[in-house]
């Protein structure tokens, strides 16, 4: 059921505006909307500037330092609470500075150069006017010396082989340059800059990337003890600020003039006159409450109220779309038919008792999703019902069915069940259609938009029994219903009715659908148990894989079962049964302060 | 006609042929259909997770496809 909401307006001085925001903040029954008079908005209180920018900080510090989980939130004073996030942040955000300015692979890459040029004699040279230098790789280091000690004495060659490369270092009179740096190109020498390592030594580059790895260690460590001490305190202070500047931004949403403010909303009917009493004493009597009609054009927030099991059945409606205030809540439907749908289907007994099992241990392993399992569990309660009605235990006929599923015996009955069980969903469709049109537009335009379906069918079924001549029923009357059908349906709907038409009878034989996962999920089963028994007559080797084949095989077939039991019973909720008559497209109810 | 003549000619095994192409070129039909919207409705989820609903619905529209194939299927059997 859709709660039923009433609308207030509650207009006051200004001064009166936080003692009533606290209140109602305190109550959380109130769903506060927009202010519809033709107002100035409202401005936040003050201070909400300071919180919404110290929260913005502690936030990124919360993500900076990945913190994650549910807390309390953290009551106490509020500047107090500022001051102490905002102390942690900034030491947070210092620390991870460190770690992150502190480019120590960068450094790295510089003592590989340094300990390169050190190899060939090179570490620590600057240029000098009278004396050139070459560093870099070379193909022959031996062919370059060679070629050097031709043209001059005066020159210095040292060379290494790290990896698979050679590196050479070499300093020569710079009167040689030119002729050096052709010896050097035929030995394809290729240069290294090493402008960066300029006056660089190793022992310099060891001691920087010691201390730099030390800050690092001890910025990380003093991040996991913040972590370990402050975490819970982050968390709660983050709950704290968001609930009060939630409070000191309330006021945006209000109305105001120079004096006074206005506040408009909805809350559940049952609970205005506990509220206005506290609202108003709250308030010190400084405002006035006043209930409003609520009219067409508003747009009333949606809280669905159900019993205890049923509720659980919110889970499809909240993944479809919430209905709007003056439709029908489809969950009870959804309860009933649900579960029924999928039993039909998947129809066995065995399989029944074990997916209860499983999903029932489901639900205790996993209670965060404890509403989807109570699903599975009423649909594997329906599964054993109509394992019953097949006879079907692990795909084996126990007894003669009192409708039958197994190939062995005519089908027939079976697929004129489910159209059956089809043409029923669907005209209760169609009713809730017409219930809903009904409250929106009326008795005349409920009857034109969803009766014509109705006339459809009794028309369509006069022409099938004329047809088939189960009825002696004239071909004419049947036609001539169509017809009118037709017409009603047009002026209902306009011309998309009429393209629609045959979408019905697409949509009534869709539910063929309930008997074929069925029949496909016996036949596997019919199947397994017929590779196994086979193999139980053998050897002890092969009743062991008997065993194994029957086990799996029944595990996959039930895995299989419970997916495509689900699906499609939820798609004819979705497309058939909702495609009647429900639009939704509803707001949530959400109160302030909750 | 053609399933007549078969029965007539005892020949069982067209009409499982026959039951088996309505079967299985109407799964081709489906598939076909529900490719392109299947992903459509996968990106489209992507960008807003509220979306699963529709995605689903219009995803498993042409899924009726089949269950008419079906039903021919058993129909032809049935004739048999």
């Amino acid at each position: 059921m859709i709660r039923e909401m009433s609308k207030i307006k509650v207009i006051g001085s200004k001064r009166a505006m936080k003692d009533v925001i606290e209140k109602l903040h305190d109550l959380k029954v109130m769903h506060i909307t927009e202010n519809e008079e033709n107002l100035k908005i409202g401005e936040s209180l003050p201070d909400a500037e300071k919180i919404s920018s110290s929260l913005v900080q502690l936030r990124s510090a919360i993500s900076v330092l990945g913190i994650s989980g549910e807390t309390e939130t953290k009551e106490g004073d509020i500047g107090k609470a500022i001051a102490k996030s905002e102390a942690i942040a900034s030491k947070a955000f210092e620390y991870m500075d460190n770690i992150r300015r502190n480019d120590i692979q960068k450094k790295m890459e510089l003592l590989g150069k340094v300990l390169l040029l050190k190899k060939v004699g090179l570490e620590g040279i600057t240029d000098i006017s009278s004396i050139a230098v070459f560093f870099g790789t070379a193909s022959n280091s031996a062919d370059v010396e060679n070629n050097v000690r031709k043209i001059t004495s005066r020159y210095s060659l040292k060379s290494n082989i790290e990896g698979k490369k050679e590196y050479i270092g070499l300093c020569i009179d710079r009167k040689q340059e030119e002729k050096a740096r052709k010896i050097l190109a035929s030995n394809n020498f290729s240069a290294i800059d090493v402008a960066d390592v300029k006056g660089l030594n190793a022992k310099m580059l060891h001691d920087e990337i010691d201390g730099m790895e030390r800050l690092r260690k001890e910025s990380e460590q003093a991040i996991e003890k913040i972590k370990a001490e402050h975490s819970a305190m982050l968390l709660g202070y983050e709950k704290l600020l968001s609930r009060e500047l939630e409070k000191l931004q309330a006021p945006l949403l209000f109305g105001e003039t120079e004096k006074s403010f206005i506040a408009t909303g909805f809350l559940p009917a049952e609970s205005v006159a506990k509220a206005t009493k506290e609202i108003r004493k709250a308030a010190r009597e400084r405002i006035i409450i006043e209930t409003e009609e609520i009219t067409e054009e508003d747009i009333v927030p949606v809280e669905l109220e159900n019993p205890k099991h049923v509720s659980d059945f919110q889970f499809f409606i909240d993944l479809f779309s919430i209905p709007r205030y003056k439709e029908i809540d489809p969950t009870w439907f959804l309860f009933i038919t649900f579960p029924l749908m999928f039993g039909f289907m998947l129809g066995d007994i065995g399989y029944g008792i074990a997916t209860l099992i499983i999903f029932w241990l489901l639900k205790k392993k996993m209670p965060k999703f404890s509403r989807f399992f109570n699903i599975l569990i009423f649909s594997s309660f329906a599964s054993i019902l109509f394992g019953g009605v097949f006879g079907e235990f692990f795909g084996k006929e126990l007894y003669h069915p009192i409708l039958n599923r197994n190939p062995e015996h005519a089908l027939e009955p079976l697929i004129i069940t489910a159209i059956a069980i089809g043409i029923v969903h669907i005209n209760i469709g169609l009713v809730l259609g017409f219930i809903n049109e009904k409250r929106e537009h009326g008795f005349k335009k409920a009857f034109l938009a969803k009766g014509g379906w109705w006339i459809m069918q009794i028309g369509f079924f006069m022409l099938l029994a004329s047809l088939t001549g189960i009825i002696k029923i004239s071909f004419l009357a049947g036609l001539l219903i169509i017809l009118a059908a037709g017409y009603i349906i047009y002026l209902g709907e306009g011309l998309a009715g009429i393209v629609e038409i045959p979408s019905i009878f697409g949509n009534i034989l869709s539910y063929a659908r309930l008997m074929a996962i069925g029949l496909s999920s016996v036949g596997l089963a019919l199947v397994i148990n017929d590779i196994s028994s086979g193999l139980l007559q053998g050897s002890i080797i092969s009743i062991t894989i008997g065993v194994i084949v029957f086990a799996v095989g029944h595990a996959i077939n039930i895995a299989l079962g419970c997916l495509g039991c689900f699906l499609h019973s939820l798609r004819l909720h979705y497309v058939e049964l909702f495609g009647k008559f429900y639009k939704g497209g509803g707001i949530l109810f959400k109160p302030f302060g909750r | 006609m053609a399933v007549e003549a078969a029965i007539a000619n005892g020949s069982a095994g067209l009409v499982a042929i026959g039951a088996g192409l309505a079967v299985g070129l109407s799964a081709i039909g489906a598939g076909l259909a529900e490719k392109s919207i299947g992903a459509a409705a996968v990106g489209a989820m992507a960008e807003k997770e509220s979306l699963f609903g529709k995605g689903l619905i219009l995803t498993v529209i042409p899924e009726t496809i089949v269950i008419f194939g079906l039903v021919i299927a058993i129909l032809i059997i049935g004739m048999a």
